[in-house]
């Protein structure tokens, strides 16, 4: 118990850096463009760094899915024992991959536009940072946290599929 | 197929692969067991005990052979069909109680009853009135890992009675726990049998479960190998003595 609960504190963290990192770039955009009076734009290498670090969380939330639904064989064999359908699994999963997105969605949120706020208002000034509008701050962290939920749920859409569909007798008989 | 039948195997024969070789677990199981029937299957381990278990429950289907249950051939179902059986027709009780460690002692009871997509009110309602029946009454919110054994293995039998199944299967139901829990939890399951009318079978080793069955039904490698009725037991005065308290 204690180790799925570690496991999913790391999941949660992964998909708070990586949506930290996203959501910095994007308001670091938004504050050069203050400062310069253009259009706020992400340059494309910033757009392949925020690519790959979100592929990176993926690849992570997928494994960590994967471990979680093999660590929990036996408990899907008595859900389904129990009359559990292929769709209560897959709900389960998604629902607890829908908490690790909100969860590490808001966490990054927070973290991203803490640390680009901070770190211009204190080289450029806090007259600068507050030159953006609240609106556009809110719109990049509501676009982490739907970006964290559509992470997370993608990830862990084949473990919960390839779990879903596993014969109670099979789930059952296995041990780790 | 007859009615009076709750459960009818026929023929019934299960091979495992093993690499390349072939492992015959049943090997052509006819039984038939009636409603309210109380049936203890006997055997020593590798006899097919679980095995046979597996195919009444509706948890694996068998190599040669059909199953009926309430007359309906589960051989023939599809995945959606024996889920909605498992569910709503059949009870589990396992041996290592299988709680979810992180639902409390109502949530666990009440589960089979989600998957029956009941109403969460009504599911609570009926676990609450369960428990008690099984004298939890004073642990309704208590995790499993803050149970005994004994009474997870209660909790494990409410949970099997919450979707009013006609069969209630048990696979060593007292293999995990002492001599007086297990005495205990065997008079539960003949008292839930006797007043609720619901179907036990049980598979065991456990000698205690002479005294209380309405018939054994003996395997060894993969066949019946015997039937006694309680009557034959008592004539042979085998098990007066370990009667459950």
């Amino acid at each position: 118990m204690r180790a799925r609960g570690t496991r999913s504190k790391i999941t949660a963290l992964s998909i708070m850096l990586s949506v930290a990192f996203m959501v910095f770039l994007s308001t670091m955009a938004s504050i050069f463009a203050a400062m310069t009076g253009q259009m706020a734009t992400v340059q494309t290498h910033y757009y392949l760094m925020e690519i790959i670090a979100l592929m990176v969380c993926f690849v992570g939330v997928t494994n960590t899915m994967l471990m979680s639904v093999t660590e929990r064989f036996k408990e899907i064999g008595v859900m389904k024992c129990l009359g559990a359908r292929d769709k209560h699994v897959v709900v389960i999963f998604l629902f607890e991959a829908l908490i690790l997105g909100i969860l590490g969605g808001v966490g990054g949120a927070l973290v991203g536009l803490g640390i680009g706020v901070l770190a211009f208002g204190l080289q450029f000034g806090l007259d600068l940072v507050m030159q953006v509008s609240l609106q556009e701050y809110a719109r990049h962290a509501i676009a982490g946290v739907v970006t964290a939920v559509l992470l997370s749920e993608a990830g862990s859409l084949y473990p919960a599929y390839y779990v879903a569909r596993l014969k109670p007798v099979d789930a059952l008989r296995h041990e780790l | 197929m007859s009615y009076e039948y709750l459960v009818e195997a026929e023929g019934v024969a299960k091979d495992y692969l093993l690499g390349s070789a072939r492992i015959k677990a049943l090997e052509g199981v006819d039984l038939n067991i009636g409603r309210g029937e109380y049936v203890s299957i006997m055997g020593p381990s590798g006899s097919g005990k679980t095995t046979l278990f597996n195919m009444i429950g509706a948890i694996d289907k068998p190599t040669k052979g059909r199953i009926y249950v309430d007359s309906v051939d589960i051989t023939k179902l599809d995945a959606f069909e024996l889920a909605w059986l498992r569910c709503r027709k059949i009870g589990y009780i396992f041996q290592t109680f299988n709680l979810i460690p992180v639902l409390t002692a109502v949530e666990n009871v009440a589960l089979p009853a989600v998957f029956a997509e009941h109403s969460q009110s009504e599911s609570a309602k009926k676990a609450v009135e369960l428990l008690t029946i099984v004298g939890l009454k004073e642990r309704l919110n208590h995790k499993p890992a803050d149970l005994s054994g004994g009474q997870q293995q209660r909790v494990a039998i409410a949970r099997a009675l919450i979707n009013d199944p006609q069969i209630v299967l048990a696979d060593e139901p007292t293999g995990n726990l002492d001599l007086r829990t297990g005495q205990s939890i065997i008079s539960l399951l003949r008292t839930m049998n006797k007043e609720r009318g619901v179907t036990v079978i049980t598979a065991t080793h456990d000698l205690k479960m002479m005294g209380i069955s309405d018939r054994i039904v003996y395997l060894r490698d993969g066949k019946i190998e015997r039937e006694e009725t309680l009557a034959d037991i008592e004539l042979k005065g085998t098990t007066i003595s370990s009667r459950p308290v």
